[in-house]
């Protein structure tokens, strides 16, 4: 939140606060409208000119005219939104004041607020277009979404993150598929997360959102509580007595990990208490009054003597189901993964997990987790962190034994994990300048670049001001006392003590050269390729005025034969219309082998002479090509080029799109050399302040 | 050394006994470097106890603490002295540093790598086998006496690639690694710290274990015992736990709306 907005925030929390109890009966179109005390036309200009800039070109007037009609506390209401907004995307917020006044009448508190979020959403997730027909198409937030339907769409954020805080690793939420009878579906199998697309089972808000986080909390608790080790007997129950074993079964497990929750969960268990209140359902305080709850064979062995006497046991609106089939499959997965590895170390877990799930996502899930779980240990045999294999006894390729001395092509050699060897000269690398250079360039979104640009030059000029001091100069802005202090005390009295009394404002005292590894694989084909570009425009642009040695490159390639570095402003070169037209040429290209072109890179920032020498990678994804250079491969040979980056003095650092870079940038990197980017659109941002804190 | 020089060491000694619980052996380790004039870094997150455990070392082994809090304006002079006019006349003032060489105390460099690159440099033949503190403007070289040690403490959970210790400096020290307390300790020391119920205490340490599990993930750094304390003084004044929590925790680590908001979350779950 920008400080402006954070500004009218807490100006207007009390004003808005009113605005919130008063708004709960629904739309208040006649308390809004008319002389309601709301501020003046020119009131209202000047603090639109402040909120949008003045002299923008933008027709304030007639949005002040509009808002006019408004009560006082709306308008607050729509300075604060616009501010949030611009701090996204200064066109949007352009567009919502456009529509806020005639908008915001016609809705509920409820309606407009998800409207915002929404629109909110998906500025964050830049979907640019999107957003811009949730604007203009308000009205459709007055009358298709019930306002006191909870959706998992607007929640997933929250409690994906809330459930990592708890597990330290990603569980995803996805939509449960709906039951015959439309009742509430939530499952697990350990792996994700199931939940109802929407729940709208309370009349009102609060208690269908509080239903959410009970659900989810009671998913998380079958992982904690280890309820899927009653699979086996729970197939065995189901083949004996039918469903209402597995019902009976849900409801006791579910009872247990109320236990679990009101132990470790208070806070949440209060939500629960409030959730069984609204829904009038009777809880059985006594039920494990006799019996040893500490684990799922007490739930096993209640549900065998309850089974006949069912009228006992409440339904509880929270209760999950138990996807047997579901649970089943991912713990065969489980088990398949994990055997081998003990066996065999050299095994390759991905090409297990490939084989047996067909899914090479899953196959590469499971070998993060693998290596997650290992922590880089004896199982797997893998390097510890920092550690470059002695490489005397490199494999040599048959086929890469005779070199091609071509020009811009360089051959590297790459880390095959199976082997625990490096593979000699294995990758050929071409540097090619991208001769596409185009003629014309359209920036699209001005209005946000323009935004963008003056945060990035805001947040450089701190850097710039931030001027050191040189004592003992011969000119200077200041008398250095010190100086004069020593001279006076010298017993030499030399009169040349006396030249260098000065104090100069040093303000290039930084020694730092960047090289910024642009990932142009595949899939940052559309709306990623084009935040890259401007993102690095940006930074191009305005990375002039530091004096800092910058360097751009971007990288693909398909197979080892046929890697590839673009050079899009290399450390001799200054920012240039034709390093302008090679940013905006950078286009997708195929895959992602990231070990070489690290090495390539490292090469050639390690040549610098700075004192402080950064490689700033910035990607996608983990590391994948053609060949079997994906899962741990791909990780290991990237661990590996960037350990040989560490140990020629340079500090690297990864920041990433890839949401599921926490499972392995740690193992790849180390602590605090890695950053996760949620929001792309606040790419340009982002880089800037990150730019800021690698090098002060 | 003039009289001048001999500090009035009452000001620089811990008198009471300052609240640290021992985490593993490192009231052992500190204890043998000092025998064997061996300079110590404490390695650890913001607010985890290394400043604590200086005083309490100093409490314990009953020698005077000098600490200097490190800054990038920290000059070589500001550590070792200068000449200051007095009546038309200079006088030299010590340094922190050479205070503490003089008077044998333990000098804390608190923070070191926000200091100056160059000022570093003049803690190298003070934490090798020499133990000298060379005095340019004076022309004389200090020879350290056994009683001082030099200890610095250092965040590597920075991110910046320049705020990081030059291997020649590392490799004069032991390292002793401050990551925060276990569960039940942590608990045990702001229950200590600010007099609230354990059970309330388990449950801060538990909130902020989950935030440093969102590190690298919205969060620069997760909540530090510190804040633990600060947030359970407030509880004990009176405050309902969540409003000590949001004001005492999740305000104080983001300003990011999103991760605030996630943060209430948590603190909602728990209290």
């Amino acid at each position: 939140m920008g400080l402006l907005s954070r500004l009218l925030d807490k100006l207007d929390a009390s004003n808005r606060r009113n605005l919130s109890l008063s708004r709960k009966g629904g739309s208040l179109e006649s308390k809004q409208t008319g002389s309601s005390g709301g501020m003046s036309t020119t009131e209202l200009l000047i603090r639109l000119e402040l909120v949008m800039g003045q002299g923008s070109g933008l027709p304030l007037m007639d949005y002040a005219n509009e808002m006019a009609r408004l009560s006082h506390p709306l308008q607050l209401f729509i300075f604060s939104q616009a501010a949030e907004l611009s701090d996204l995307s200064y066109g949007h917020a352009n567009e919502f004041l456009a529509v806020a006044s005639t908008a915001l009448v016609q809705m509920e508190q409820k309606q407009y607020e998800r409207w915002l979020l929404g629109i909110k959403q998906t500025l964050g997730a830049g979907d640019l277009a999107i957003a811009t027909e949730q604007i203009e198409n308000y009205i459709d937030f007055t009358t298709e979404r019930d306002t006191n339907t909870a959706y998992l769409n607007d929640l997933t954020y929250t409690l994906e993150k809330l459930v990592f805080s708890i597990h330290k690793s990603e569980l995803p939420f996805v939509e449960a598929e709906i039951s015959v009878d439309n009742a509430l579906m939530s499952y697990t199998d350990n792996e994700a997360l199931y939940l109802p697309a929407s729940i709208s089972h309370f009349d009102n808000y609060a208690d269908n959102h509080r239903l959410y986080k009970v659900l989810t909390f009671q998913l998380l608790g079958q992982i904690h509580c280890q309820s899927a080790q009653a699979l086996g007997s729970l197939n065995e129950g189901v083949r004996h007595h039918g469903d209402d074993y597995l019902q009976v079964f849900s409801t006791i497990e579910t009872l247990r990990i109320d236990q679990y929750i009101k132990r470790e969960f208070p806070g949440l268990w209060r939500d629960t208490v409030l959730l069984n209140k609204s829904a009038e359902t009777g809880y059985p305080e006594n039920i494990f009054d006799d019996a040893d709850i500490t684990s799922v064979q007490a739930t096993l062995h209640l549900t065998a003597s309850l089974l006949e006497s069912t009228d006992v046991l409440p339904h509880l609106i929270y209760q999950s189901t138990f996807q047997l089939d579901l649970m089943a499959h991912v713990q065969k997965l489980t088990v398949e993964r994990k055997a081998p590895l003990i066996l065999n170390p050299t095994t390759d877990v991905y090409e297990e997990m490939l084989e047996t799930s067909g899914d090479p996502k899953t196959a590469d899930r499971g070998y993060l987790r693998s290596l997650k779980n290992s922590k880089g240990d004896s199982v797997l045999k893998s390097p510890p962190p920092g550690w470059i294999p002695d490489s005397s006894g490199d494999v040599e390729d048959e086929q890469h034994t005779t070199k091609h001395h071509e020009k811009g092509v360089f051959y590297y050699k790459e880390w095959d994990t199976s082997l625990k060897k490096y593979r000699k000269d294995w990758c050929r690398l071409k540097e090619t300048v991208n001769e596409d250079a185009v003629e014309t360039i359209e920036i699209d979104n001005s209005e946000a670049l323009r935004h963008a640009e003056h945060r990035i030059r805001k947040t450089f000029d701190q850097l710039v001001n931030d001027q050191k001091f040189i004592r003992g100069q011969s000119d200077g802005d200041e008398i250095d006392i010190d100086a004069w202090v020593s001279a006076r005390s010298s017993k030499s009295k030399d009169a040349d003590d006396y030249q260098n009394l000065y104090i100069r404002n040093n303000t290039n005292n930084r020694d730092v050269a960047i090289m910024f590894a642009v990932d142009l694989s595949g899939s940052t084909a559309g709306w990623k390729n084009s935040m890259i570009k401007q993102s690095t425009w940006l930074l191009c642009k305005t990375l002039a005025r530091m004096g800092d040695q910058y360097a751009v490159y971007g990288f693909s390639g398909s197979g080892r034969s046929n890697c590839r570095v673009y050079p899009v402003k290399t450390f001799g070169e200054s920012y240039t219309k034709s390093v302008k037209s090679r940013i905006f040429s950078m286009k997708p290209d195929q895959y992602t082998r990231m070990g070489a072109a690290i090495r390539h890179l490292s090469m050639l920032l390690g040549k610098t002479t700075a004192k402080t020498r950064i490689l700033f990678v910035l990607t996608d994804g983990r590391p994948d090509d053609v060949d079997s250079y994906r899962g741990q491969y791909g990780v290991e040979d990237t661990r590996l080029a960037l350990n040989e980056a560490k140990a020629l003095s340079l500090k690297p650092f990864v920041l990433t799109f890839d949401k599921e870079g926490m499972d392995y940038l740690p193992y790849m990197l180390g602590s605090n050399r890695y950053q996760l980017i949620t929001d792309i659109s606040q790419l340009p941002i982002q880089i800037s302040t990150i730019y800021k804190q690698l090098t002060t | 050394m003039t009289s001048e020089n001999i500090i009035e060491n009452s000001k620089y000694y811990i008198k009471d006994e300052p609240y640290y619980l021992p985490t593993a052996n490192e009231v052992e380790i500190f204890n043998t470097a000092l025998a064997e004039n061996i300079p110590v870094l404490l390695k650890g997150p913001t607010g985890c106890g290394k400043t604590r455990f200086m005083e309490y070392m100093s409490w314990y082994t009953k020698r005077p603490l000098i600490t200097v809090s490190c800054h990038d304006d920290l000059t070589t002079a500001d550590l070792v002295g200068r000449y200051l006019i007095q009546n038309d006349s200079t006088i030299w003032q010590d340094g922190p540093l050479t205070t503490a060489v003089r008077n044998g105390c333990i000098c804390y460099l608190d923070e070191i790598v926000e200091a100056r690159k160059d000022t570093t440099v003049v803690i190298h033949p003070l934490c090798d086998d020499r133990r000298i503190l060379p005095i340019e403007k004076l022309g004389q070289l200090l020879q350290a006496p056994p009683e001082f040690c030099l200890t610095m403490s250092y965040n590597p959970g920075y991110q910046s690639a320049v705020k990081d210790l030059k291997p020649s400096t590392r490799q004069r020290f032991i390292s002793i690694d401050f990551s925060y307390p276990s569960a039940d300790v942590e608990a045990k020391i702001v229950n200590q710290e600010a007099g609230l119920e354990l059970a309330v205490c388990e449950r801060l340490v538990k909130l902020a274990g989950m935030t440093r599990n969102l590190v690298g993930n919205g969060l620069d750094e997760g909540a530090s015992t510190r804040l633990l304390v600060h947030a359970a003084k407030l509880i004990n004044r009176g405050f309902e736990p969540k409003m000590a929590c949001r004001c005492g925790i999740a305000d104080v680590l983001t300003d990011d709306p999103e991760t605030v908001a996630l943060l209430h979350e948590m603190i909602e779950t728990l209290f």
